[in-house]
């Protein structure tokens, strides 16, 4: 690979499957391959994004992450230590270092608990070294820079609002100073006001605390902001990544290519030039996918080997393709 | 605080409408049934019944009986029972109720103590021995009625076994109140147990549960700070429909128990037409399950900030 030795991350041919039940009294389990066979690396201070369409594994990768969903095989270095053989008591000393902010601010906060409360709590289980004062100056200070004011801290969490609610939680996940972040979806619950200003806030989170980010999104648009490197996945596979300039400017796989072109574009000129259409039909059930190509059936170049032989991640100039007819660049003359 | 007392009191006066309508509903329907509490099966000289009838008023219109009725409940005086001779409901209810109470809270309480447990295991080892087990049994517990637990019961612990007296209320000695509060309490245990471990799978699936693990607290903290409370709001809605089976239940217990609590009287004084007696107990269980639902309300309201006493 490319990048620099130091990795803070390293994930290397996770797989998360889930055995669901047949259906009826048959007796013959199926096999969900949430996430299957994904690699990628972040280096400290950086951010990367990890989009896809809704279904295509981003959040159970984001919660195999931390250990909250069982991983079926691959490895998980975080700081160069295996995660996926930690037991209970050793993963809870990671998460002092490698915390989640969820995609539903509301539901994830415990309605019957009070801000302050909420965000005492991972210091009473990781940091058990604070005395309650200082817990207290630190919760203050936290709801500070995630803008809360200080009379919130005895409201319940039910009486805000979902910017709120996820400043709420964006305070709970750094208040133990953690290293690695996983932002799962962070703000497409919310307002396209309020988005701009928490993706802002994270940002800035960021510029002070030297933080590292995995940002999840279903659109490229929002990860534009904020990732330097993006991994496009589908049914649970990595389809490309690639730095953020080359991937929006020079899209490789026509996943890529489809999921910018259904980028809104604000001038219909510009817009009507565009060659590639929008991502075409529904995406196949990750039960039954499709052999080789994941992508195939929705794929308009795709042919016979497309079938035969699943694309394995391939280096082309600056990306890491996985399409057999990469370097033919096929749809890859957009405008941008 | 201010704000649940202010709520206690207005549900309590909210109470007395809903009285008045169980009371108003019940003395005309037992006076609508047909026969009277002095009709007995050798038929009396009219002069002797309409003595009997004007001494308790029974010769009065209707309505004027209803308002005399009223009247003295206001204070707190049931009337004299018309079968048990010389004794008031007051003085029957007196005797009879500190039974029930006693078999009743027992029966509730043994439930809430294996119940809530076992769902609680069954939830977290969902889908294992410790769940399809327990689960299939409480199946068993709710499908059973107790008037074939009970004979049972004696058959094995009374008349097999000789550990435990066959019937009988021997003062209220514990070992009289064992086999009766089981029969009682056994369906409200299966009943608990599978309530428990539905909602118990639900909140440990919620997304707040995530966050606490996320938070890298233990799973024991997890399941007490926060998965506990919502788990158990489906069981503190089922308090107020849990008084009343037990209630109910304990009709069929005492009979075949042989204890003296109000059940009996119940059923007697159904049968028997004594009016006053049936209405005194239709009145007390009424205000029970009354004061019951209340109680799981308020109990809603400590347990959830979101729920407001309004």
């Amino acid at each position: 690979m490319m990048e620099q030795a130091d990795k803070l991350l390293e994930v290397t041919d996770l797989k998360v499957h889930f055995t669901l039940p047949g259906g009826g009294w048959s007796r013959n389990k199926q096999i969900l391959r949430a996430v299957d066979g994904v690699s990628f690396s972040v280096a400290p201070g950086d951010t990367l994004g990890i989009v896809g369409e809704s279904g295509c594994g981003k959040s159970t990768l984001a919660r195999a992450l931390l250990c909250l969903v069982p991983v079926t095989s691959g490895s998980i270095k975080f700081k160069g230590q295996e995660l996926t053989t930690l037991d209970d008591a050793a993963m809870r000393g990671i998460r002092r270092n490698a915390q989640i902010i969820f995609q539903d601010p509301l539901a994830s906060l415990d309605p019957r608990m009070t801000v302050g409360n909420i965000i005492t709590e991972p210091m009473r289980a990781l940091m058990p070294e604070l005395s309650r004062t200082q817990r207290h100056e630190r919760v203050l200070a936290m709801m500070q820079q995630v803008g809360l004011l200080p009379s919130h801290i005895n409201r319940y969490a039910h009486e805000f609002s979902g910017g709120q609610a996820q400043r709420i939680g964006i305070a709970r996940a750094l208040v133990v100073e953690p290293a690695l972040v996983v932002c799962d979806e962070p703000v497409s619950s919310l307002d396209v006001s309020i988005k701009s200003q928490v993706i802002n806030l994270l940002q800035n989170l960021q510029a002070e605390r030297g933080l590292t980010y995995l940002f999840i999104a279903h659109d490229l648009t929002s990860v534009r902001h904020i990732a330097q490197r993006v991994v496009v996945l589908y049914l649970g596979r990595v389809m490309e990544v690639a730095d953020r300039d080359t991937i929006y400017r020079q899209p490789r796989h026509p996943y890529t290519q489809m999921l910018i072109a259904a980028v809104p574009i604000p001038d219909p000129r510009v817009a009507r030039e565009h060659k590639v259409s929008a991502v075409r039909g529904e995406l196949p059930s990750p039960l039954k996918p499709p052999s080789g190509c994941a992508f195939r059936t929705r794929c308009p170049w795709a042919i016979e080997r497309c079938a035969m032989e699943r694309p394995e991640l391939r280096v082309i100039e600056n990306s890491q393709v996985a399409c057999h007819r990469a370097e033919e660049s096929l749809g890859s003359k957009l405008s941008g | 605080m201010a704000a649940l007392i202010r709520y206690t009191l207005k549900r309590l006066l909210g109470a007395i409408p809903t009285l008045l309508i169980i009371i108003t509903l019940a003395f005309f329907l037992l006076r609508a049934a047909p026969g009277g509490p002095f009709d007995m099966q050798r038929a009396m000289p009219p002069q002797v019944k309409a003595n009997i009838e004007h001494m308790y008023h029974l010769d009065e219109p209707l309505w004027q009986q209803y308002l005399n009725y009223l009247d003295s409940i206001v204070h707190g005086n049931f009337g004299p029972s018309f079968v048990y001779r010389g004794t008031t409901v007051n003085d029957l209810i007196r005797q009879g109720f500190p039974v029930d109470l006693t078999i009743g809270g027992l029966a509730l309480l043994g439930s809430l103590l294996f119940g809530v447990p076992i769902g609680i295991i069954a939830a977290l080892k969902q889908n294992s021995a410790w769940d399809y087990g327990p689960m299939a049994t409480a199946m068993l517990g709710i499908s059973i009625p107790n008037f074939v637990v009970a004979p049972l019961l004696i058959l094995v612990f009374a008349v097999q076994l000789h550990w435990l007296p066959a019937g009988g209320w021997g003062h209220g000695r514990l070992e009289y109140l064992i086999l009766p509060s089981i029969s009682l309490g056994l369906p409200m245990v299966a009943y608990m147990a599978r309530l428990m471990r539905a909602s118990m799978v639900e909140v440990l699936n919620s997304p707040f549960i995530r966050t606490a693990r996320a938070k890298g607290l233990p799973e024991r903290i997890v399941i007490w700070r926060h998965a506990m409370r919502p788990a158990l709001m489906p069981l503190i809605s089922f308090l107020g429909p849990a008084v009343v089976g037990i209630v109910t239940g304990s009709i069929v217990i005492e009979q075949i128990f042989g204890i003296p609590g109000i059940g009996r009287f119940f059923v007697n004084g159904a049968f028997n037409r004594d009016y006053t007696l049936v209405m005194g107990v239709t009145i007390l269980y009424g205000m029970l399950i009354i004061l019951f639902n209340l109680l799981a309300d308020i109990l809603y309201g400590v347990l959830d900030p979101r729920v407001r006493f309004e």
